[in-house]
């Protein structure tokens, strides 16, 4: 069966039974998702890359308490926001943590994909939109951040969000409403840079 | 429907979450409403921005890295409570560090038994002494199984100090069962290690009192824990058998500042100066120990 085919719960399964290259597959999977959401969530690629390592230590480590009857997405990202949850706690209580100063002093890394070559122009463009839109999801409440950056990019039903986070479905729909509007708001004055012009 | 509840829906509309019904009367509203129809579009031109968002490009060694850290932390894998029995963890080997511990002790007692006066083998006193000495080698325990590589990878320099500090409690905890449980052997070693305590006597006579014993307890004391912190270090592995061996060495070298103070009439200062030597000593070879394990972790 082509490994496309098989879902992730059945290669979870076979990781319980000690398949590594199923673990491999499964990596090969949320590898960029994963760290796209961390990178976005936390806003800082380097520790990103921390977090991800330790979520699929866990997820390979805790693989016998996986049971099917949750998707196993859900369970990844469970696991992820649990990291990083504790990681904004344990800065925050180091009173170190700002998001502002952190944006000013150390704007987030540009994706790697902009280190391509191109119209000049356009890339400086296009980074610094990658900037104001980091800066202004980061500048969202982290709960309501958090619940955004699922709906949006990563792709979770309201209903999953809900079960996820262990909080109600109205709860989310009024988190992602509140932070669609801010973003609305940040974001207005500016405009996606047209290539090749 | 009012402008107010449309545009509550906006956000819904433009996730494509609202029902049918709702999305048709929302699409309705914004062919009818041009403000509504404004707020819209300012709504579309946020989800494009938010479209052009890029995700992250994973470094080409992400991967090699992750499954570099899952086999090392593999090798630390919990292995259940059969792994428990059979030493695979360090509350394991624990566990067995203290049963052998526990016989070696039991067996040195008695193999003395006859030279010792009756009154000592009371049950109360073997069980004091049993306990005590499994205090003592738990110590040892807590100090060596407290994952030494760890610590150097925070330490990072690979001075003893960092050690020093880290195992302290630990050492003093053991240090103290260690006396303690010397001393509830009062005459335990007096019949086989009397001569070995006159000769060491003795040999260091001349030399002025209080230093003597210092120097006498603080080694013994670090040979015991050096022994301890390289011995019996996570990464050497070490047998069950080997643990009721040592067991009974560490026992030896350990009582032997309590064999002198049984054997020669002393002073407050130097019984002062013993035991604090031999706090000393346990420090330094217990943090020796620990350093070598380190440096044999890292090759």
């Amino acid at each position: 069966m082509p490994s496309e085919q098989v879902t992730d719960e059945e290669l979870m399964e076979r990781v319980k039974a000690g398949d590594e290259q199923a673990f491999t597959l499964l990596i090969a999977r949320y590898e960029r998702p994963l760290l796209t959401f961390l990178s976005r969530f936390i806003g800082d690629s380097h520790l990103a890359r921390d977090l991800y390592q330790e979520v699929f230590l866990r997820v390979y480590l805790k693989a016998k308490e996986y049971t099917p009857v949750r998707k196993f997405s859900a369970w990844l990202y469970r696991i992820a926001i649990n990291l990083c949850i504790d990681e904004l706690r344990r800065r925050k209580s180091a009173a170190a943590f700002d998001w502002d100063s952190l944006l000013r002093g150390h704007p987030p890394d540009a994706p790697e994909a902009m280190r391509e070559t191109g119209d000049p122009f356009w890339q400086v463009e296009r980074r610094e939109l990658q900037t104001k839109i980091q800066q202004a999801v980061s500048g969202l409440p982290s709960d309501h951040r958090l619940i955004f950056l699922l709906k949006y990019y990563q792709g979770f039903s309201y209903e999953e969000i809900g079960e996820l986070l262990q909080c109600p479905v109205g709860t989310v729909k009024s988190r992602v409403h509140t932070a669609l509007v801010r973003l609305k708001s940040a974001l207005s004055g500016y405009r996606v840079p047209e290539h090749g012009r | 429907m009012d402008c107010k509840r449309i545009r509550g829906q906006l956000p819904h509309y433009i996730l494509e979450e609202l029902p049918p019904w709702e999305a048709l009367a929302v699409e309705e509203h914004l062919e009818q409403c041009p403000e509504c129809h404004r707020e819209w579009q300012l709504f579309q031109h946020t989800t494009r921005i938010l479209d052009a968002w890029e995700a992250v490009t994973p470094p080409p060694d992400l991967t090699e890295r992750l499954l570099a850290r899952i086999a090392s932390a593999k090798l630390h894998e919990s292995p259940g409570w059969m792994g428990y029995l059979r030493g695979r963890t360090s509350t394991g080997k624990a566990l067995w560090a203290v049963i052998w511990g526990v016989i070696a002790a039991g067996a040195s007692f008695l193999i003395v038994e006859q030279n010792v006066s009756h009154e000592h083998l009371a049950p109360p006193i073997l069980l004091l002494c049993l306990v005590l000495w499994a205090g003592a080698y738990i110590g040892l325990f807590r100090l060596t199984f407290s994952d030494p590589v760890a610590a150097s990878r925070k330490a990072r320099g690979g001075t003893i100090w960092p050690h020093l500090s880290r195992s302290a409690p630990s050492l003093l905890l053991a240090m103290g069962m260690m006396v303690l449980g010397s001393f509830a052997f009062p005459l335990l070693g007096v019949a086989t290690l009397q001569d070995l305590t006159m000769l060491v006597k003795a040999s260091v006579s001349g030399v002025p009192d209080k230093m003597v014993y210092a120097a006498f307890g603080t080694m013994s004391a670090l040979i015991a824990f050096l022994l301890a912190g390289v011995l019996l270090g996570r990464s050497l592995p070490v047998g069950p058998p080997a643990h009721g061996l040592l067991a009974v060495c560490l026992f030896l070298i350990a009582i032997a500042p309590e064999l002198l103070i049984l054997c020669v009439p002393l002073t407050l200062g130097m019984y002062v100066s013993l035991l604090s030597g031999a706090a000393a000593g346990a420090l330094a070879g217990g943090a020796l120990g620990r350093w070598m394990v380190v440096k044999l972790a890292h090759g």
